[in-house]
Order: structure tokens, then C-alpha cells, then sequence
């Protein structure tokens, strides 16, 4: 790019140069004048002037094809610093004119016409051609910028248009005058009035240039006065230059005449164009300045417009819908933005679906949603505007309460008078602000499937601070806004049902690896143990364990609580006897430890969360077989014979007291048996069992269950008791973990 | 039977203190179970921690269930409530209700009575 305009100036230079070299020949030595020579020279020099046109638009005015949203407030801007740039170009132009006083010029005057100068010296030529090119130059700079100015934000084909028809009225005028100024038109009164039509026609051409200017409505008020400033500095500039090369006194009016009569003419008629110009800018800024805040506030709502429709886009393959407050808060906050409004506040409501049983369903959380974000408003403030319309006095006769207004027409409003909420506002937020009054508000209804979610309310403190049109814009954002909150909600709901599910299973697996799969041999001994947890994971639980002399523990637990957080405190107090069984010398020493080391990992005091365990052991020892009980239910002992009895030593819940309280509780019990005999360990889950009825299964039915099916093998014995029981409830359903060991002697 | 059920397990909890008497006494009823069991707390922890009453009878003679949770709530307390020289004392006890407690070994715990008046006594 740049070695191109390089490429233009150079050649442009040559061209000049070329001239130069002409001009050093013929103004000199043999002097040739005349229209044709004087159209050549013309021609020359705008040949080298369009190259230096083509060079300045690769340097200057180069504009990306692009514009964005955030270049918006610039390309507002735009035309104000074309029009600013413009007083640089003239302040030169005015300031080359005086130039030539710089140099000492030996020309002398031609008395016939065209009455131009001559130099006599090759300095002089030399001097004046240097003045010409840069003169040239600084034409060309005008003409590009003007033709920039006459571009902005035009039809093309109209500015088109407009502008040809300028550039033929000053090519028709400079070439009249170069005919005229060489002598070929006889003078006369015809002439001085086709003269004054000439003129008449770039001044009209220049009018209609000028009489429309569409970048204008969209100045700001700021730079409306920068406007104002610029175009009066380049109206009076203009002027300046136009008797600097026009005047025939002066020296730039002469030197150029000489150097190039045709592109003078340009030059004087382009200044005249541009006061003008500026002349009709300077008016119409004027005029226009009353209207500009309805522009300001129309081009803001566009803005606004843009930037909602761009956040909608955007949010739907954003992050910010994997965060439900924090989309909630920009909602907001884009909602305060493009209304300017002094505070905004949302609420959203959100009832999340029910799924599993009621009755100790970890997931998911049940309650309705409130989703509420607040900007410049305290959460206080903003519930009195909703429920009471507090600070509407006059709106308070039609609506009684915003919230409930919304609910019932579903449609936006404005409250257009009077709210005052002045200790309320702005609790957290600087001081400074705290006395101010809201006078104005808009209220949104957020839908969903054409039921009022919630709401985005927007206050300003300013009377009739809201028109239709705000009405309109929040209207179109809410849409985009419940659907992105809706989507979120969603998105949010499935995330974490899928990463519970899958934790679930998980637990699930892992809950079922901790229970043995089959039992290691118990001498004398035919052992099944079966669990069923009453959701996905339970609190129930059976294990074997040796102890310090060898002998096996068949151990049977129950956590209190149901689900998840029950199966953690199961997995624990499992590995605690696991890990403690192989040092210890009884079970009543094992169950000790067991609740010294429950208690030392107690989470907390709260006693909601104060949970605890009964457990319950069997030890097949040397001497014989014992139970101990920490608070579980009592042993079923089922003799061959049919007798059914429960074994119930004292004893105390694990985590639930102290060390000492619980030794004195805890209490060994041996127990007798014979072949055939049949022991049965079993959590509460089983007697508590339900029929329709609401009776509970018990101990007697339990004992006579198992006393029925006593001949059974272990296995099948314990199926036989399942069906039992799943007979008496009905519906196999023990809305409890339910576990049952079987032991029987062989 | 359906209105046997919805009748069932509405758990309530009001004091019955006796006037000028310095023992708080609690009357419980219904189900006393997970979902019931926050509002026991709340209201025994309102007679705890904000009234600084430290002498509590529990009665439980209305109520039908009494889960784990209900439990809990007990246990929470009642070291707190000794701590500050009070007591909990629970009373009238349905059977089914004392097994529960009997099983886990509350009667090692808890002072427990056939009314509240003999409770009342106790604490005298």
C-alpha cells in the first residue's frame, strides 16, 4: 500500500517536474502562451494532481468496509472531525497565499493579455513552481476532503449527482475564464453576464451541496458546538483564502494565475463553494439544536436497541447461562443501561419439578426458586413499590400493588408521577444519593408460556421519565430475557439431575462393593444376609469381622437417617469396625472405641445433624456364640423346635453419649445354640414395615415368619421371609432400608 | 381409613407450663419424624438459646412415631441444656414410643416419667 502512494507522489512529482523543465523553456526564453498551451499545462497538472489524490486515499482516507456496534458513537462523531480537519487545510491554505512574500521574485508585469507576470530569472520559475506544486497539492487535499464531507451518510447516487454537477459549473467557469483571461473573448457586456452565470451556477451548485446535510440530526449536542465553532472558523477561513487568490493585488492570485490559470480558478471558485458550504453548516447547526436531544435520546434507544439484541444473541451460547443469578444481574443491569434509569430490580420465580417420594428425597431441592437481583435499590425499597405501589399516590387509586398488576394484566405499564422512597433507596450505596426520590417507573412482566414469572421493574427520578417507546424496547427485552432465564433455569435443573444421577449410580456401586458378598465359612454355621435400601443408597448394613482371638463377628448396622448422607455415615462406621475388630479383645471393648471414634468425627452440635448408629454383633467365639447390642433391635432366636425368643441385652446407640455412660450400657449376652437353631439379625426397617392398614409387621410376625421356615437353608429361608413380609404389606415396599441376617446352626 | 391417615402424623408442639412454675413444660403430638423434626427444633432451641429456659419436660403422650431425627433433636440439646445446670425430662411415654427409646438406650440418658406432674416433681 504504501510503496504505491510512494509510487503516485513520485510520479506526480515527475510529471511536475516535467512541467517545470517547460516552464524554464517557454516563460523564460520564448514565451508561448495562449488557450491551448494554457489547457495542456492544466491537463499536466491535473494528471499529476489525481495521482496525488490516489496516494492521499491510500494514506488518509482509507475506512475499513466494517463498522461495529462500539464504533458507533465515532462514526457519529465522524463528519464533526471531517469538518474540524477542514480548518487546518484552510488556516494552510491562507497561510500559503502569503508565501510568495517570502521569496524575492523578479517578474515583471504583461501589459496586453492576459496580463499575467513573467519571471525573468530561472530562480524565479524555479521558486514559483515549487509554490505551484505545493499550491497543487494543498488543492488537492481540499478538493478530497470536501468530496469526503459531501459522501457522509448520502446516497451515493445523490451526492453523486450533486457533486457532478459542482465540478462541471467549476470546469465550465474556470474554462470560461481561462478563455476570457487569455485574450481569445472579445470584452464585453454578453460576457461580464455569461461571466456572472457562471458564477451563479457553482454558487447554486454549491447551495445544493450544502442544503442537505444528513450527518447532521446525528451530532451530539457537544458536538453540535464544536460544529458551530469549526463551521464559523471555515466559513470566515474560506473567505480569507478566497480574496488571498482572487484578489488582484495579491501575490498568490498572480504567482498562481501564472503557474496554472485553470486550477486557480478551481481554487477560488472551491473556496467560494466552501464558505458557502460552511455558511449553510453554520445555519443549519443552528436550527437544528433544539431538536437535539430527541435525536440524542432516539439514537441512544437504538443503541440500546443494538445492545439488547446483541446480549440476546450473545447469552444464548454464553456461560452466563450456566449461572442463574449472575444472568439475572446483567439482565438487570442491561435493562437499567439502555433505559437510563437511575435503579432496576427483577424477580423471578421458579418452582423446580418434584421428582422421587417426599418423605426424605435428597433431590431434587423442593421449594420455589426466588431469583432477585437489584440495582441502585434496596431489596426493602423495591418490595414496598411492588406490593404497595408505596410513593404512587395517584397510581395507587388504579393499581394497588405493581406486583399484582402484572400477575393480572400481564402486560407492561408505566407509572408516570410522583414515588418517593427516600430512606429506602440506596441502603448499601453511597450517601450521596440516599435522599432521592423515584417519580417515575416501568414494570415488565418476565413469561413463561404465557404465565407471569416474575417481574423487571425500572425507576428514574425524573417525572415522565418513560415514553411509549421504553414501553416497546423493554417489552421486546423481556421476551429475550425470560427465555434466556427460563433456558438457564433449565439448563441448570438437567446439569444437576445429571451429575446427581450419575453420582448416585456411582454411590450405588460403591455402597454394595462395602457389603460382603458372601460370608467367609463360620464353622457350624449356614449364613445369608440380604439388604434392600429404601432409596438408591441406605444407612443399612452387615459385615464380618475377625476379632483379636480370632473368633468371626457377623455385624449387622443401621445409621439413622435414610439416603445419601446415611450412606456416608454407614461407609465410616463400617470401616471404623472393620479397621478396630482385629485389636480388640471383645465386642463390647469393639463397640467402646467404635463410639469414642464416631464421637471425635462428629461433624457438628446442630442436632439435626447430630446422627447416630445402632449396631449389632454376633460373635462366634470359642467359648460359644454371644450377641451385644449398641442400641440395635433385639436378636430373634427361632429353636429347632419352633420357640421363638428375643434377645435384647442393654445397650446404647453409638454416638449418641459419652464414653463412660456408654460402658455402663453396653452389656454381653451368650447365647445357646443347638443344630436347627436359627438367629436372625434385622434392622428396624423390617418390623416397622407397614400393611395398608398402617399395622406395623412387629416382632411376633417377624418371630413366627422365621419360626414357619426354620428347615429352610439360610438363603431360602430369608427369600421365604421377604415374601412373607412382601405379602403382609401388599406392596413389597418397606418405605425404610431394610436388612436381614440369617444365621442357622447346622 | 384416608381420613385415619391424614389425621395421623400432624405433628404439633405448644408449651403447657402451668403458671409461675419455673419448669417449661412441652406437649408433643402426632409424628415426630424428618420432616417434622426441624420445627421440634426450632421451637426447643427458641425455649433454649433465646429464652434461656433450662428446665424442660417433654411430654410425649400424644405422639405415634418418634424417627431418628426426632431423636436427634433430644440428644442436641440435652448436653447444652446440663451444661447450664438445667434438665430435660421426658413423660408419659406411649409404649411403642418407650421401646424405641429403651432399644438405643435413652433411659440411661434421659430421666423418664409415667406423667408430667411426677417430672414436675422431680425437678423440685
Amino acid at each position: 500500500m504504501r510503496t504505491r502512494a510512494l509510487f503516485y507522489i513520485v510520479l506526480g512529482s515527475l510529471i511536475l517536474a516535467a512541467l517545470l523543465v517547460l516552464d524554464l523553456v517557454a516563460h523564460s526564453y520564448i514565451a508561448i502562451a495562449g488557450p491551448l498551451f494554457e489547457l495542456v499545462r492544466a491537463g499536466i497538472q491535473g494528471a499529476a494532481m489525481m495521482l496525488f489524490a490516489r496516494a492521499a486515499g491510500q494514506f488518509f482516507f482509507r475506512s475499513s468496509p466494517v463498522s461495529r456496534v462500539d464504533e458507533l458513537q465515532p462514526a457519529a462523531y465522524w463528519p464533526v472531525r471531517l469538518v474540524e480537519r477542514f480548518a487546518i487545510i484552510l488556516g494552510a491554505s491562507v497561510l500559503l497565499a502569503l508565501t510568495p512574500y517570502l521569496f524575492t521574485l523578479s517578474v515583471r508585469q504583461v501589459q496586453t493579455p492576459p496580463f499575467k507576470i513573467e519571471a525573468t530569472s530561472f530562480s524565479t520559475v524555479i521558486s514559483i513552481d515549487i509554490l505551484g506544486f505545493i499550491w497543487l497539492l494543498m488543492l488537492v487535499g481540499i478538493l478530497l476532503s470536501f468530496w469526503r464531507l459531501i459522501f457522509v451518510r448520502q446516497s451515493s447516487r445523490f451526492a453523486n449527482r450533486r457533486f457532478m454537477a459542482w465540478i462541471a459549473a467549476t470546469v465550465a467557469l474556470s474554462l470560461f475564464w481561462l478563455w476570457k483571461s487569455e485574450g481569445m473573448l472579445p470584452p464585453g457586456r454578453l460576457l461580464s453576464i455569461i461571466h456572472i452565470l457562471f458564477a451563479l451556477g457553482v454558487g447554486f451548485t454549491a447551495i445544493l451541496l450544502g442544503y442537505r446535510l444528513p450527518w447532521l440530526p446525528h451530532a451530539t449536542r457537544e458536538a453540535k458546538r464544536r460544529l458551530l465553532l469549526f463551521a464559523a472558523l471555515n466559513t470566515v477561513l474560506s473567505i480569507a483564502a478566497l480574496l488571498a487568490f482572487a484578489g488582484d493585488r495579491m501575490a498568490a492570485d498572480l504567482l498562481f494565475e501564472r503557474y496554472a490559470l485553470f486550477w486557480q480558478t478551481v481554487a477560488v471558485a472551491t473556496f467560494a463553494t466552501l464558505a458557502i458550504y460552511f455558511t449553510l453548516v453554520f445555519i443549519s447547526t443552528l436550527f437544528s439544536l433544539s431538536s437535539t436531544e430527541l435525536v440524542e435520546r432516539k439514537s441512544a434507544e437504538v443503541k440500546s436497541l443494538a445492545k439488547l439484541t446483541r446480549f440476546s444473541s450473545d447469552i444464548l451460547s454464553s456461560e452466563l447461562l450456566l449461572d442463574l443469578p449472575k444472568l439475572a444481574e446483567q439482565i438487570t443491569a442491561l435493562a437499567c443501561e439502555a433505559t437510563e434509569s437511575d435503579c432496576a430490580w427483577l424477580e423471578l420465580h421458579s418452582n423446580t419439578t418434584t421428582v422421587g417420594a417426599t418423605t426424605g428425597a435428597q433431590f431434587p431441592p423442593q421449594n420455589e426458586e426466588v431469583i432477585r437481583s437489584y440495582i441502585g435499590i434496596g431489596e426493602q425499597a423495591a418490595e414496598r413499590i411492588m406490593e404497595e405501589a408505596e410513593g404512587f399516590p395517584e397510581a395507587g387509586r388504579q393499581i394497588e400493588s405493581p406486583r399484582a398488576e402484572l400477575e393480572l394484566s400481564r402486560k407492561a405499564f408505566v407509572l408516570r408521577r410522583r414515588i418517593s422512597v427516600r430512606q429506602y433507596l440506596f441502603p448499601t450505596q453511597q450517601q450521596s444519593v440516599e435522599n432521592k426520590e423515584l417519580h417515575s417507573m416501568v414494570a415488565v412482566p418476565l413469561l413463561r408460556k404465557d404465565e407471569v414469572r416474575g417481574g423487571l421493574y425500572v425507576a428514574k427520578q425524573r417525572e415522565d421519565g418513560f415514553d411509549d417507546d421504553d414501553l416497546t424496547v423493554l417489552t421486546a427485552f423481556s421476551d429475550v430475557a425470560s427465555l434466556a432465564l427460563e433456558t438457564a433455569r433449565l439448563l441448570q435443573d438437567s446439569i444437576e439431575k445429571q451429575k446427581f444421577d450419575g453420582e448416585l449410580r456411582a454411590a450405588r456401586i460403591m455402597q454394595k462393593s462395602l457389603l460382603p458378598e458372601r460370608f467367609p465359612a463360620v464353622p457350624g454355621f449356614d449364613i445369608y444376609a440380604i439388604s434392600i435400601p429404601a432409596y438408591d443408597v441406605g444407612g443399612d448394613y452387615y459385615d464380618y469381622s475377625v476379632l483379636w482371638d480370632g473368633s468371626p463377628v457377623i455385624t449387622i448396622g443401621d445409621v439413622s437417617g435414610k439416603g445419601i448422607s446415611a450412606s456416608i455415615y454407614m461407609a465410616e462406621t463400617k470401616g471404623i469396625v472393620q479397621s478396630l475388630a482385629p485389636i480388640m479383645a471383645s465386642m463390647a471393648e469393639l463397640l467402646e472405641s467404635t463410639n469414642g471414634a464416631l464421637l471425635r468425627n462428629s461433624p457438628s452440635q446442630t442436632s439435626l445433624r447430630r446422627s447416630f448408629v445402632t449396631l449389632g454383633l454376633v460373635a462366634f467365639g470359642k467359648k460359644g456364640i454371644a450377641y451385644c447390642r449398641a442400641g440395635h433391635t433385639p436378636l430373634l432366636h427361632v429353636n429347632a423346635s419352633g420357640s421363638v425368643r428375643f434377645v435384647q441385652p442393654r445397650g446404647m446407640a453409638v454416638g449418641l453419649m459419652g464414653q463412660e455412660l456408654f460402658s455402663q450400657a453396653i452389656e454381653e449376652v451368650e447365647i445357646e445354640a443347638q443344630p436347627g437353631d436359627v438367629l436372625v439379625l434385622y434392622s428396624d426397617g423390617i418390623t416397622d414395615a407397614r400393611n395398608p392398614a398402617g399395622e406395623e409387621l412387629g416382632y411376633e410376625r417377624l418371630g413366627r415368619f422365621v419360626a414357619e421356615s426354620r428347615e429352610l437353608r439360610s438363603r431360602d429361608l430369608t427369600l421365604k421371609v421377604l415374601q412373607c413380609i412382601a405379602e403382609f404389606t401388599e406392596s413389597g415396599n418397606f418405605g425404610d432400608d431394610a436388612t436381614l441376617v440369617v444365621m442357622r446352626a447346622i | 381409613m384416608a381420613i385415619e391417615q391424614s389425621n395421623r402424623g400432624r405433628f404439633a408442639v405448644r408449651e403447657t407450663t402451668p403458671p409461675e412454675s419455673p419448669v417449661t413444660a412441652i406437649a408433643l403430638s402426632g409424628q415426630l419424624d424428618a420432616h417434622t423434626a426441624p420445627e421440634f427444633e426450632r421451637f426447643l432451641e427458641q425455649r433454649v438459646r433465646g429464652e434461656r429456659k433450662m428446665k424442660l419436660i417433654l411430654d410425649f403422650h400424644e405422639v405415634e412415631y418418634i424417627s431418628s431425627a426426632g431423636l436427634g433433636v433430644l440428644m442436641g440439646l440435652i448436653e447444652e441444656v446440663r451444661a447450664a445446670g438445667g434438665d430435660m425430662k421426658l413423660a408419659a411415654l406411649p409404649d411403642k414410643i418407650f421401646h424405641v427409646l429403651d432399644l438405643l438406650g435413652f433411659p440411661m440418658v434421659f430421666e423418664i416419667f409415667q406423667t408430667t406432674n411426677e417430672a414436675m416433681d422431680a425437678f423440685a
